[in-house]
């Protein structure tokens, strides 16, 4: 199994977004794909799946996924706690569940698709460290200059923790102006040459805001995969 | 109030579950027959109580233990008597209470403190449910 780390150095990027359509192009192509939502502070992943109050079940041990059609399982707090309850856990029981959903779920895909809480912090370092010289990740910004700073910092923490840095998703590209677009993608170019990885441009569909629309993702997929 | 007669006012209802619908409890959730906990209660007095829930062969026990030296169990789980009366009255939800660090859990077993916490809301789902 291969870990894929969807993250960012900023909230609000469209990492689940991302995340749930890697994971749901993967599975239409019939490779068997895992998703587990990592971000604990606003677990969102169950909203693209459809995924109602679920009862958890476990087998020797570890925890089962739950199975999403035929080649897609998934886990996350999401699916288990109530609406609207906020998150209020010490760093200890915060690394504590990502613990529990990294090595104590029965996960059975060809790639695991992790949905990363978002900054370089705390909860990131542990998912960092677990994941060690074993991952790939997808970096997910916005074309805003701000961001820029942001991400560096989390691809340094990944270089860091030796996970190779597969992707950066232009996330939205179509929404900014194309000047000061084209100023962070050339930003971006160099970092590119810098870590190897490849700029791939999402853009905004409205049809993305109530579902995956893995089409979108054929690109990234390639590169994340290929 | 000391603990105990706050306990007296749910104890009814903890021997409903335990004498009429604790089979049909671990029914539903087999795997809880590997596992075991001790609830430990307190109060603001500084009053502990503490009960045994789990397996003896194939009978299923809840049981009053020492607080302060209980037997083994695969996990402890920890919070004040007002957070459980409002948890076992359906009035707080058992993972809200926990994700708002109202409760303790600790593992004994090895697995995570989390992992547990899932296990065991599911329980706690099912004996508030047998409850109302």
């Amino acid at each position: 199994m291969i870990p894929i780390l969807v993250t960012s150095g900023k909230g609000g990027t469209g990492k689940t977004t991302v995340s749930v359509n890697l994971a749901a192009n993967l599975a239409l192509r019939g490779i068997k794909v895992s998703l587990l939502d990592a971000d604990l502070l606003a677990p969102n992943v169950h909203l693209f799946l459809d995924v109602n109050k679920e009862k958890l079940r476990e087998a020797g041990r570890m925890l089962m996924p739950l199975k999403i059609g035929e080649h897609l399982e998934y886990m996350g707090l999401g699916a288990f706690i109530p609406r609207g309850v906020g998150v209020a856990l010490n760093y200890e029981k915060t690394t504590d569940f990502i613990t529990t959903l990294l090595k104590f779920v029965k996960w059975s895909g060809d790639y695991l698709i992790i949905d990363a809480p978002p900054a370089a912090i705390d909860v990131n370092v542990k998912l960092f460290k677990e994941l060690r010289g074993r991952a790939r990740a997808v970096i997910v910004g916005e074309p805003h200059r701000f961001a820029i700073e942001d991400n560096l910092r989390i691809m340094d923490l990944l270089k860091f923790y030796d996970i190779e840095i597969r992707a950066l998703v232009l996330n939205k590209y179509n929404l900014y102006k194309e000047e000061h677009a084209r100023a962070v993608e050339e930003k971006y170019n160099e970092e590119a040459e810098k870590y190897g990885f490849k700029i791939v441009k999402i853009p905004w569909d409205p049809r993305l805001q109530v579902q995956p629309v893995p089409e979108l993702f054929d690109q990234l997929v390639e590169v994340v995969v290929g | 109030m000391s603990i105990r007669l706050k306990l007296l006012t749910i104890l009814p209802k903890l021997m409903q579950i335990g004498m009429m619908k604790l089979n049909d409890l671990f029914k539903e959730f087999p795997e809880a027959r590997t596992r075991s906990a001790v609830l430990k209660l307190y109060d603001s007095q500084g009053g502990q109580i503490a009960f045994w829930l789990g397996f003896e062969g194939d009978k299923p026990v809840a049981k009053e233990v020492d607080p302060k030296n209980p037997p083994y169990a695969t996990t402890e789980i920890t919070m004040h008597i007002d957070v459980f009366i409002k948890v076992i009255k359906g009035k707080l939800d058992f993972r809200a209470a926990y994700l708002y660090d109202l409760i303790d859990i600790k593992s004994n077993d090895g697995l995570p403190s989390s992992y547990h916490f899932l296990l065991w809301s599911a329980f706690f789902d099912k004996a508030i449910e047998i409850l109302k």
